[in-house]
């Protein structure tokens, strides 16, 4: 088994990778941004039981990345797109440039890389595609509703993307993870909610092994996010949380 | 999430004023490099007291650096980032018939922790603690930058940073040899009699477990645990429990755990196989069982007593114990044989350590923790930091004379409330 991962030295990412290295001794290409980070995480990957580990180092929201990656990457079963950055809300109300840039990271370019996979997979028609989106991308809250919104486009995405897959047998999985304790969402507040990486990690791997369209991470969110998006418009946008 | 970096006995209480957590070593320089108070690195919050505390300072939380660098199945040499817990370092290595080379109480340590505070178990007469199997690590200072150690690479700082309380700047990466087992599961025998047959045997691993309820005749009696690998079917980390931070201060009390000492108190002798986890990490399968105790917390109370002073200053602790009204739940009681460790802190010495687990009930515990503190002096022991959050400065400099020297080898930029607490003068 071969996986590309998009954005490799995000934590969920890393956890998720080391069952597949675990379990399955899959191999991988590893994209991101830093060099010497992403070797760091091939290390880790290879003295878990990993085939092998390549390594592509560059700038992910770049037109040419998708097709550059892939070339790389050559034969994968699994595609897992894990980039993003948890946006500063306040700074995106008031930075055109960092707010054209955070989308660009959290939509535009985890589309263009599902896209370019999606083109692979259908040709060959087998695969599968793995999304990260967010239960922030579920209902826009006053907390959260710039990194949200993003997270909806991709959410509406994977939605509209596998169908228009289903018929050739090219799977997309949407991993919808909550409040997960990674160094990403160190700033925010974690209570009782809160669930480890490697226990998130270890879900991500169940839900693509069993090819799961939408998984929330943990499975619980299903029922907070079915209540959250069952209050009433009026109600909600009093709520402060 | 300051809210979450508290001590294992959750005492004393403690606010950092930054807590600026590590995920990549390439983050390492500019941490140890920041403006700012002091800082000190916290691993997985396993120590009792407060060497893991930098109450008005700056913490930086280790747990996101936990990757493999390098692991040899042949050779059974590895190398982790500092922040990747024994347990992590088990599921891997188990499978291919290693172990780490020293197994404290819980497998939920970090690495560099276990460096830290030059870690000991159940089999200190045969392996020594934790940083003799150290083969090198590398130490971030905010004076020397990167700083790759070894027995004979900048060796000063090696023995220095082996029990060294964090204090000598961040630690990274820890490369260390790993145990040959005979297989995955531990063959154990259990007897009733004298504690001082914990420090008999040929068996590379014993404890004993005191009923400090006990009186009289019966103060010494003990169930002597003693335990070697031997083949078997892999079978680690099993679930477990988690606390629920729900438990009233004060449940915990004289009269509860007279009652589960006798509960658990049995004659009989036993033989069976267990799993690693069952032998070495009981209480792991309950997570959090420290909040058993409440929001207060309790004392642990951990000292070597030499060799020479003879088994009579433990009787004399149970005795101290029990007259000033305080009953201990977790009573473990192990030997130390002569290995010595290179660490210029480390606790151990050769002997009995005893570790006492006391509910925290204000005042009179405290005054009955230093009473205690006095018959170890006495004896020519001491009290092991990672466990102590309230001991003298005068206690802690009789039973670590070598404190000034070591003083000498500490990052400027770092400190903790241990360390100001025990050099304030």
């Amino acid at each position: 088994m071969k996986i590309l991962i998009v954005g490799a030295t995000s934590a969920i990412a890393l956890e998720t990778a080391r069952c597949f290295a675990a379990g399955e001794g899959a191999s991988f290409c590893l994209a991101g941004r830093s060099a010497e980070r992403l070797e760091t995480v091939a290390a880790d990957l290879r003295a878990r039981g990993a085939g092998g580990v390549d390594v592509w180092a560059g700038d992910l929201t770049a037109f040419t990345a998708p097709a550059e990656v892939l070339r790389v990457a050559g034969e994968v079963d699994l595609v897992l797109i894990a980039h993003g950055s948890l946006s500063d809300e306040a700074r995106g109300a008031v930075d055109p440039a960092y707010r054209a840039s955070e989308i660009l990271v959290n939509l535009t370019s985890p589309m263009a890389f599902a896209y370019a996979a999606a083109e692979r997979f259908r040709a060959k028609k087998a695969g599968q595609i793995a999304l990260i989106t967010s239960v922030a991308g579920v209902r826009g809250r006053a907390r959260l509703f710039f990194y949200g919104s993003a997270k909806a486009g991709l959410i509406a995405f994977s939605q509209g993307l596998r169908a228009s897959l289903c018929r050739d047998g090219v799977i997309v999985t949407e991993l919808r993870p909550g409040l997960i304790a990674t160094p990403m969402t160190a700033t925010l507040k974690h209570g009782l909610l809160s669930t480890s990486a490697a226990r998130a990690g270890r879900l991500c791997h169940d839900a693509i092994q069993a090819r799961r369209d939408i998984a929330y991470i943990p499975g619980y969110w299903r029922i907070i996010m079915t209540i959250i998006r069952l209050i009433p418009e009026k109600l909600f946008q009093r709520m402060t949380f | 999430m300051s809210d979450h970096l508290r001590s294992w006995g959750l005492q004393p209480p403690s606010r950092p004023a930054a807590v600026r957590p590590i995920a990549w070593s390439d983050q390492a320089a500019a941490l140890v490099n920041a403006p700012g108070g002091s800082r000190l690195p916290y691993g997985r919050g396993r120590s009792y007291g407060d060497v893991c505390l930098n109450n008005g300072g700056t913490l930086i939380p280790t747990s996101a650096l936990d990757r493999l660098v390098a692991y040899d199945p042949a050779s059974g040499i590895l190398t982790a980032e500092a922040g990747m817990t024994f347990g992590d370092i088990l599921q891997r290595v188990v499978p291919d018939g290693w172990f780490t080379p020293v197994t404290p109480g819980t497998r939920r340590l970090s690495l560099g922790g276990a460096v830290a505070n030059d870690v000991h178990g159940k089999e200190h007469r045969a392996q020594g603690t934790f940083g003799r199997h150290v083969t090198e690590f590398v130490l971030w200072r905010s004076d020397r930058g990167r700083v790759v150690c070894g027995p004979e690479q900048n060796s000063d700082l090696f023995r220095a940073t082996i029990g060294g309380l964090g204090l000598t700047g961040l630690i990274t990466q820890v490369t260390f040899r790993l145990l040959r087992i005979a297989g995955p599961r531990v063959q154990t025998e259990t007897v009733s009699g004298d504690f001082a047959l914990v420090a008999t045997g040929e068996d590379p691993y014993a404890v004993a477990w005191l009923d400090t309820s006990a009186t009289g005749g019966k103060l010494s009696r003990a169930r002597i645990t003693r335990g070697a690998f031997a083949p078997g079917e892999c079978a680690l980390a099993r679930g477990g429990w988690t606390v629920p931070p729900i438990f009233p201060s004060g449940l915990l009390n004289r009269s509860t755990i007279g009652w589960l000492n006798r509960l658990r108190w049995s004659e009989t002798s036993r033989r069976q196989v267990v799993t690693p986890e069952e032998f070495f990490h009981p209480l792991d399968r309950l997570t959090g069982w420290n909040r058993l105790y409440g929001r207060r917390g309790f004392y642990q109370h951990q000292s070597v007593i030499p060799k020479a002073a003879g088994t009579e200053p433990i009787r004399d602790l149970l005795r101290v114990m029990q007259r000033g009204g305080g009953a201990s739940f977790v009573s473990v009681l192990k030997a130390f044989g002569p290995l010595e460790s290179p660490g210029l802190m480390s606790f151990p010495q050769e002997g009995l350590t005893l570790a006492l687990d006391l509910p925290n009930a204000g005042p009179p515990v405290l005054k009955l923790l230093e009473e205690m503190d006095r018959v170890v002096v006495a004896a020519g022991g001491r009290l092991y930091p990672a466990k102590d959050a309230r001991m003298s400065a005068a206690t802690f400099r009789t039973g670590f004379p070598q404190w000034e020297t070591f003083a000498r080898y500490i990052d400027p930029a770092f400190s903790s409330s241990f360390w100001r607490r025990v050099t304030a003068s």
